[in-house]
């Protein structure tokens, strides 16, 4: 007698149960990792979608080979993301393309701005400074070290301020 | 407080989701999925590596013959022994000239070919002779038995230097037919004063003496040529010797005036005392003469220097 979660033999209500654990970490994590990816694409809408959309379907595909998907997800969006730019050679788009919640017009500068930064500087400031996530969490979402993470983050935000301007402002 | 690129960065986090996204995850993969890690790159590099160095073996055989040859006078250290009561000049392993006796008792000696006298730093070649069985100083005749033992005349502060040696073969009789060169040894100490002998008792009555002929392929027309090839060991090079008047030493292939050509640098030659004790008082001594001298190269310089009767055959 075969277990249950054995291959062809697993329940139905198993396997469905293993993809509504995906679609949970889609709407937990995926407008964090969609937003990443927009400005790590510089602002190429298809691009982000075509990478967070492969990353979450192939995490279904997978879903019994994956013991963290979290971070295998975030992986792999940034890796298809990265494979993609790379492919296309492309420079940094004359406007962002638009998406709901923002103005193109308006992300222009640091969108442009982020794309002087290396591919992981890019990442890790994003997921850091963008989205919230510490050095450690970082570290583990893109497979790097924290520390690794650090330096990246240090040079990234050094580069920032000098291609927008390092003036400091008080919060209203 | 927050810095422009901050707040710039801040307009970034009011991106949305697109809202289809999720419908096209429940459709599958689209993306052409990235190649594993091909193992067969392994197999390509490792491929590659090995044709490169089957070519660069195939290389360097073929094309052995054709690179420069750096000429030495390097022999080996296992050495034939001559028949009883015969005497050989041999080169050892590095191209160190040494005379192998095989006395009449059957015994066997390895002498060193240099004599303990160094005049002005030059290592004086001795010769055998075969009628009174004694070696005999090239330059200043101090004489030696067939042991290396100072016999006469000089100057010469010791006998001369002997070498170790492990029979390897014997013939049917027992007597050492190759022997195994080992470690130079202290030569005997008995010596003459530390002057030349006025007596001059015969260099070689009766005989020619038996010295060293070199190879003349092995002879290199050029100082500067040899000390720029590094060889190991001892040399053969054919030159002039040049002495400044501030005492410093080359060897060049032609001397004309003081222009010296093809010059290498020699060391541990007492130019100044050779100057202004034998080329200004006794000129014609032989010195600024062209000949073969043996010597080894030494970071860049003629070292140990050996002015003789080293010929050149062939």
């Amino acid at each position: 007698m075969p277990e249950v979660g054995d291959g062809p033999w697993a329940p139905r209500e198993l396997r469905e149960g293993v993809e509504h654990d995906i679609e949970r970490l889609y709407r937990d994590a995926a407008p964090q990792l969609w937003r990443a990816i927009y400005a790590f694409a510089g602002g190429r809408r298809h691009l982000a979608e075509d990478a967070v959309a492969e990353a979450f379907a192939r995490a279904i595909e997978r879903t019994r080979e994956i013991r963290d998907p979290l971070p295998w997800i975030y992986r792999t969006a940034f890796r298809i993301a990265s494979r993609e730019l790379q492919r296309e050679k492309r420079l940094p788009p004359p406007a962002p393309d638009p998406v709901p919640g923002i103005d193109p017009v308006e992300v222009q500068d640091v969108l442009s701005a982020l794309w002087t930064l290396l591919p992981n500087q890019r990442a890790a400031v994003l997921l850091h400074d963008q989205e919230g996530f510490t050095a450690l969490e970082v570290g583990r979402l893109i497979g790097i070290s924290a520390a690794t993470v650090r330096v990246h983050l240090f040079r990234a935000r050094r580069r920032l301020r000098e291609v927008l301007g390092g003036e400091e402002d008080r919060d209203d | 407080m927050t810095e422009r690129w901050q707040r710039e960065m801040a307009k970034l986090h009011r991106a949305e989701l697109p809202g289809d996204l999720w419908a096209r995850i429940t459709e599958g993969p689209r993306l052409q999925p990235p190649p594993p890690r091909n193992p067969s790159r392994v197999i390509v590099a490792a491929t590659a590596l090995v044709l490169f160095l089957a070519a660069a073996a195939l290389l360097w055989t073929v094309f052995t013959p054709f690179r420069t040859t750096v000429r030495t006078l390097a022999g080996s250290d296992v050495l034939p022994v001559p028949a009883r009561g015969e005497t050989s000049p041999v080169f050892l392993a590095d191209g160190r000239p040494v005379f192998v006796v095989h006395h009449e008792d059957g015994t066997v000696s390895v002498v060193d070919a240099f004599s303990s006298h160094r005049a002005w730093g030059f290592e004086e070649p001795v010769e055998w002779c075969p009628t009174t069985r004694q070696f005999v100083e090239w330059a200043h005749e101090a004489h030696f038995d067939e042991y290396g033992t100072w016999k006469s005349a000089g100057p010469a502060p010791s006998g001369l230097a002997t070498f170790a040696f492990q029979v390897v073969e014997r013939d049917a009789a027992g007597d050492p037919t190759s022997i195994r060169v080992g470690a130079m040894q202290a030569p005997d100490p008995g010596g003459s004063a530390p002057v030349t002998d006025p007596s001059r008792p015969p260099f070689c009555p009766g005989a020619e003496p038996v010295t060293f002929t070199v190879d003349a392929s092995q002879v290199w027309d050029s100082p500067a040529a040899a000390v720029a090839a590094q060889p190991e060991g001892w040399i053969a090079v054919r030159g002039t010797l040049s002495v400044a008047s501030d005492g410093f030493v080359q060897l060049c292939s032609q001397l004309d005036g003081e222009r010296c050509e093809d010059a290498a640098v020699v060391r541990g030659i007492d130019g100044v005392g050779l100057m202004v004790n034998v080329l200004q008082r006794y000129p014609g001594t032989g010195y600024e003469k062209p000949h073969v001298w043996l010597a080894q190269v030494r970071g860049g310089v003629l070292d140990d220097l050996a002015i003789g009767d080293i010929r050149a055959s062939g």
